[in-house]
């Protein structure tokens, strides 16, 4: 039973040596040039500085929700292709395509709906 | 999943089960996309309409039909007379709401279509919820009411009660939602299924609730219930959120959420068990004294109105309570909380509309002080609203009355008779604050800084909506036999 998780156990040693790898040899190759900015700590760009309390367009906002919105058609999406197979062979492919269908096709309307309203819209 | 249980799914049983549901999905969508074309309002309403009505005449059908389909879905989902009937319910107290919303938000109608759209998801909801056999089913049930409803309670995003009373909603609901899941688990871990037909075998009953770990998930389970039908220690949002909430919503939430939430309460009533049925009447009496003393001291009648919620939903619990004590009438409690709650929508959802009336028109019109003289101003409204008063307090000739006499005599059965005295007594005291309205309406003139007659018309909806309440109420109080053969 344990054995099953080896696989798990493999790719996390990977994982965690590919980034302890990465660190490692771009300190021991790298030329180091230090800088004001470079000490700085990395924030995906912006100045880690001030308030954490400033206003943020309401806009990051609608865009953080149509992700969550489309991310979810594919974790539905994917357990079906998956299982496509076996559901032919079970004799209810075409019935759960024509779900399957349905539930993007919802999906396309609230895509549809955000597009014509004008959530898309980055300046207004 | 095997071959065979993959078909099943998809029988023909399935679609007649869900085909009240299915009406609803439709027309919220198509509701959804008329308001991106440039449509007039008369023919989204009529939209709106058509959904409602197909939804209800396919309940209704259900009722009236031969068969029923049952159990469909792998037992997760069930369709019968019960679940028809509670539809019907929902329909018509989405309806309510729908129709005495018509003209609430006049000043600023930009979203009216969004509005209408979240109403009917909330009807698919508490469908889902009604039928509900599964535990997971009703979850998903549970948040596309909720979910709707947080966003409809915030809907005057311009005034800051009604976005207080939508984050209260939200973080409360939020929280209670987190407590089904936790139960769940916790039962799931116990029996391996999230089927409630594992509790409807003695046998498998009595050795899940034997373990510590399933009574804690049942409690949580009922917990998170008890936060959806407002009851002792779970009702502390209600007065806040049901003042914030635009006034046609609160009458959705008074109304539908419950009405939904009992009616899975019933569904898994065999959950609990039966050494429950005690604390169950204790907390139900609590719930009626606090809802009624709050009541009591209320000056705004739409605060007054959820402190009447709270204990009406007191009194159903009595009922649920004497059920679990082992109630010799079979189904006697589902039918009592069906009849009780369907008087409640027709009732509750009326004088909340009624409000929702007054409020559009003037200022503040909703506490007692602004109700002074309505009988001269508008003898049709005050006349409404007096019977919905009386009907709240259980007068005969209301369906109130039956409907609270019902529910008393399912406790009465299951020989818990000093809990249905206080009950009764309790309810008593309830008749102090609707006379008060009712005084206030006809007997007193308007003082100083009461808001002048109105000229303005009431709109065909509302007025459509209003003698449908008073309707209901009294062929349910004078005339029930048509409810009674069918539930």
């Amino acid at each position: 039973m344990l054995e099953s998780y080896a696989p798990i156990l493999i790719y996390a040693a990977v994982v965690i040596g590919f980034a302890v790898a990465n660190l490692v040899i771009s300190d021991l190759l790298g030329r180091k040039r230090r800088t004001i900015d470079k000490d700085r700590p990395y924030e995906s760009g912006m100045t880690p500085e001030g308030s954490a309390r400033v206003r943020l367009s309401i806009h990051f906002y609608l865009v953080a929700v149509l992700f969550i919105l489309f991310d979810v058609e594919s974790i539905f999406l994917v357990p079906w292709a998956v299982s496509a197979r076996a559901l032919s062979e079970a004799g209810v492919g075409p019935i759960v395509f024509a779900e399957i269908s349905l539930f993007v096709g919802v999906l396309a309307i609230g895509l549809a709906y955000v597009w014509r309203k004008g959530g898309l819209e980055w300046d207004r | 999943m095997n071959a065979s249980v993959l078909k099943t799914l998809f029988s023909d049983a399935a679609y007649a089960a869900l085909a009240p549901l299915f009406a609803l999905g439709i027309g919220a969508l198509a509701v959804l996309v008329a308001g991106l074309f440039p449509l007039g309002k008369v023919a989204r309403a009529v939209l709106v309409l058509l959904t409602l009505l197909a939804a209800a005449a396919l309940n209704v059908g259900m009722l009236l039909g031969d068969s029923v389909p049952g159990l469909v879905l792998d037992g997760t989902f069930v369709a019968d007379r019960t679940t028809a009937m509670w539809g019907v319910i929902f329909t018509i107290g989405v309806g309510l709401a729908w129709l005495f919303s018509r003209h609430y938000y006049d000043e600023d109608a930009s979203h009216q279509n969004e509005h209408d759209v979240l109403m009917l998801a909330s009807a698919l909801g508490m469908s889902l919820m009604a039928g509900a056999r599964d535990l997971i089913v009703f979850f998903i049930g549970l948040e596309l009411l909720s979910i709707p409803l947080y966003a409809l309670a915030a809907f005057r995003r311009n005034r800051a009660k009604s976005v207080e009373a939508g984050l209260k909603y939200f973080l409360l609901g939020a929280f209670a939602a987190g407590f089904f899941l936790y139960g769940s688990a916790l039962i799931y871990a116990v029996s391996g299924t999230l089927k409630l037909d594992v509790f409807a075998d003695p046998a498998s009953r009595a050795k899940i609730l034997e373990s510590p770990m399933a009574l804690v998930g049942v409690a949580m389970l009922t917990g998170s219930l008890f936060f959806k039908i407002s009851v002792f220690p779970f009702h502390l949002w209600v007065p806040d959120v049901y003042e914030g909430s635009p006034t046609p919503v609160t009458g959705l939430m008074a109304t539908g959420t419950k009405a939904a939430a009992f009616a899975f309460l019933l569904n898994a009533l065999l959950a609990l068990p039966s050494s429950t049925s005690t604390s169950l009447a204790i907390i139900a009496l609590i719930t009626m004294a606090l809802g009624n003393l709050g009541a009591l001291v209320q000056q705004d009648v739409k605060r007054m109105l959820a402190y009447s919620g709270i204990a009406h939903a007191g009194v159903v619990l009595l009922g649920i309570a004497g059920a679990v004590a082992g109630d010799p009438k079979q189904g006697g409690a589902v039918q009592a909380a069906l009849f009780y709650m369907a008087a409640y929508v027709a009732t509750a959802g009326g004088a909340f509309g009624v409000l929702a009336l007054l409020e559009r028109d003037g200022e503040r019109m909703t506490t007692l002080e602004g109700l002074k003289g309505l009988g001269q101003r508008r003898p049709y409204l005050a006349a409404a609203l007096t019977v919905f008063m009386l009907s709240l307090a259980g007068i005969p000739a209301t369906g109130g009355f039956l409907g609270k006499w019902m529910v008393f005599s399912v406790a009465v059965r299951a020989e818990m008779i000093p809990a249905a005295v206080v009950g009764v007594l309790l309810s008593v005291v309830a008749l102090g604050y609707y006379l008060r309205v009712i005084i206030a309406m006809w007997m007193q003139e308007p003082g100083e800084d009461s808001p002048l007659a109105s000229t303005r018309a009431i709109a065909l909806p509302a007025t459509l909506a209003s003698a449908a309440c008073v309707a209901l109420v009294l062929v349910m109080g004078l005339a029930p036999r048509w409810f009674l053969d069918h539930m």
